[in-house]
């Protein structure tokens, strides 16, 4: 008599494959986690990146506060498409109890000065940059309007905050990372003006984080 | 645990394979391997990475505040080189021969003249040793090894007086000028001037002949 | 009455799915262990402002456009103080610009050389932890300021953060400008006599 060797078909069984698809699930979630800033970008209703800071990799850097604690100058484009066109200096400022966002401060800043375009008067928070600054001589580049009110925002904050030397003095800069150095530079100067009081200013910048 | 219950189930599983048992277990070994090596690899990546950006909830942000020196805007000094002493001496090479104080005995006198040149060697000019030829013969063939360091040119006398009471050694440096091409604000220092062993200080005198 | 022999059933591990299983672990193992790139994120960056003082430096890094820098450190002054003592006949203004258009000849470098030099300089400070080193970054008006910001980058990753910066406004044209350029001799902190250049605009 001839035997036949019974072979079991093996087929795929249930549980094994439950496990498969909970260990995929569980490695998903666990890679591909949000990291914070997206999270506030998708609160913001904006992705992180899109204001073009300056990319660096290397340096030892600290964490940029979404919530502003000092006075901050952001330059960023007028038109945010146009990268080669005007640039406008936006004053934000810090609220006393360090509970304004950035986001929100800059559009303060625009409610204000599209108020004042439109009434004719100065605006308080903000100021366009002319196109030919680079060609202006340094007083004539001193008395524009984005200068002015860099200088005069720089002395109220410093009159109102910072009354001792302190490492924690500082003012923060936000700029688009094509801005020329002689705006940013101004910055600075008028900062270190107030003889230790400020002693650094704050780049913001977008690092690769791990 | 894991790794116990992951080396169990590798084990099963090639247990149940229908294959000779050479191959199960040359199997089992590689399987092994692989996954060990992949452990190690894995351990020595993460330990690459700070401790603080592996944490899943980051608590607390690290900062330093470290304020530089700021930079001054009224001209600029630039540090430069340490302007550093030359000293003039015998530079200690191998081919640099020590003379032998015992072996010139008690009574030699002997005069030598010579000169240095631009590349610190030694050439003598003239020797009056009197009836001490044989001194006369040993400090010569020590004198001419002698290599100085390249600072200063000219005459150099040594005036060796052995039965004298008070300096048994006399060295005339004033014939010698330092190099024309050394910056003036280089001070240029005597060094050791003799390779003689045997000899105390005591007995060496730099000076003038009379 | 027989008993029965209930015989068990080895229970066999179902090869595939722990196949699956492993494999599974495998990728997640390797996924894990390399560097996971998490999106750009807002960091900053500290700079100190500048003081209305004489500036002193050991380097300069003088920013001309985006592919050439005039690096000048220390090596500098035994250049200066050389041509000092060889045309010391000239007259002030004309020694000065003879001065400036030779080290502006020299020391001017291509930025690829400009990063290497960079690079020396974070690998020769982390070896000497004890030396404090001062670099100044001087930018032209017109260059983006990302430039002055990549270099600071770089200048910021030491082990022993003994590499101070600062960063001023400034052209090579206004080197070329300067009212005098010339070496001096001065004692530093440590009590070694240097010859230090200075440069007057």
């Amino acid at each position: 008599m001839a035997f036949i060797r019974n072979q079991e078909k093996k087929s795929l069984s249930l549980p094994g494959m439950i496990d498969v698809i909970f260990l995929l699930l569980i490695f998903s979630l666990v890679t591909l986690s949000t990291s914070e800033s997206n999270v506030e970008a998708k609160k913001r209703g904006e992705r992180a990146d899109k204001f073009d800071l300056p990319k660096i990799s290397e340096a030892e850097t600290f964490e940029a506060n979404n919530v502003l604690t000092t006075l901050l100058f952001q330059i960023e484009y007028v038109n945010p498409d146009d990268t080669t066109g005007q640039k406008r200096v936006l004053v934000l400022w810090p609220s006393a109890g360090d509970s304004v966002t950035l986001e929100q401060a800059r559009l303060t800043a625009l409610e204000d000065y599209n108020l004042a375009q439109q009434s004719g008067s100065t605006p308080r928070y903000a100021a366009d940059v002319p196109d030919n600054y680079l060609s202006l001589s340094q007083r004539a580049f001193e008395r524009t309007q984005a200068c002015t009110l860099i200088r005069q925002s720089v002395k109220t904050y410093v009159e109102e905050n910072f009354f001792t030397p302190s490492l924690s003095n500082r003012i923060e800069i936000r700029a688009v990372k094509e801005t020329e150095f002689r705006l940013v530079n101004f910055i600075m100067v008028e900062s270190g003006k107030y003889d230790k009081l400020i002693p650094r200013c704050v780049f913001r910048t977008l690092t690769e984080d791990m | 645990m894991i790794h116990t219950a992951t080396v169990e189930i590798i084990y099963r599983l090639i247990s149940d394979m229908n294959t000779g048992k050479i191959i199960r277990r040359i199997l089992f070994f590689t399987v092994l391997l692989a996954a060990g090596g992949l452990a190690v690899y894995r351990n020595y990546e993460i330990r690459k990475i700070p401790y603080e950006k592996i944490m899943l909830n980051a608590s607390e942000e690290y900062s330093k505040i470290l304020i530089p020196p700021r930079p001054g805007i009224m001209g600029i000094t630039i540090t430069g080189e340490i302007i550093r002493p030359l000293v003039f001496s015998i530079i200690g090479k191998a081919t640099v021969t020590a003379l032998d104080w015992g072996r010139l005995g008690n009574r030699a006198v002997v005069k030598v003249t010579a000169t240095i040149d631009d590349k610190g060697r030694v050439f003598i000019t003239e020797m009056r040793s009197g009836g001490h030829t044989e001194a006369g013969l040993l400090i010569s063939e020590a004198l001419q090894t002698w290599i100085y360091t390249p600072y200063k040119t000219g005459t150099i006398k040594f005036f060796f007086n052995l039965p004298s009471k008070g300096r048994k050694l006399i060295i005339d440096t004033s014939g010698l000028r330092r190099r024309n091409d050394i910056p003036p604000e280089k001070r240029v220092y005597d060094g050791q001037l003799y390779y003689i062993n045997g000899i105390k200080s005591t007995d060496v005198g730099i000076g003038s002949f009379l | 009455m027989g008993f029965k022999n209930i015989k068990r059933t080895k229970e066999k591990v179902e090869l595939i799915s722990l196949i699956d299983m492993l494999f599974i672990l495998l990728v997640f193992f390797l996924v894990t262990s390399f560097v996971i790139r998490l999106p750009l994120q807002e960091r900053s960056i500290s700079i100190p402002t500048p003081e209305n003082r004489p500036g002193r430096a050991q380097i300069v890094i003088q920013l001309i456009d985006g592919n050439t820098v005039f690096w000048l450190d220390e090596t500098a002054s035994a250049e200066v103080r050389n041509i000092e003592n060889r045309m010391g006949y000239m007259s002030r203004s004309r020694l000065n610009t003879y001065i400036v258009g030779k080290l502006v000849q020299k020391y001017t470098i291509p930025y690829q050389e400009f990063t290497e030099k960079l690079g020396n300089l974070v690998h020769t400070a982390d070896k000497n932890p004890d030396h404090q080193y001062f670099v100044m970054i001087r930018s032209p008006d017109a260059l983006p300021y990302v430039h002055v910001v990549n270099v600071i980058s770089r200048l910021t990753k030491t082990s022993y953060n003994n590499i101070n910066f600062g960063c001023v406004g400034g052209s090579l044209k206004d080197i070329r400008d300067c009212n005098s350029i010339r070496t001096v001799t001065e004692v530093d902190s440590y009590g070694n006599r240097r010859n230090n250049i200075q440069i007057d605009f």
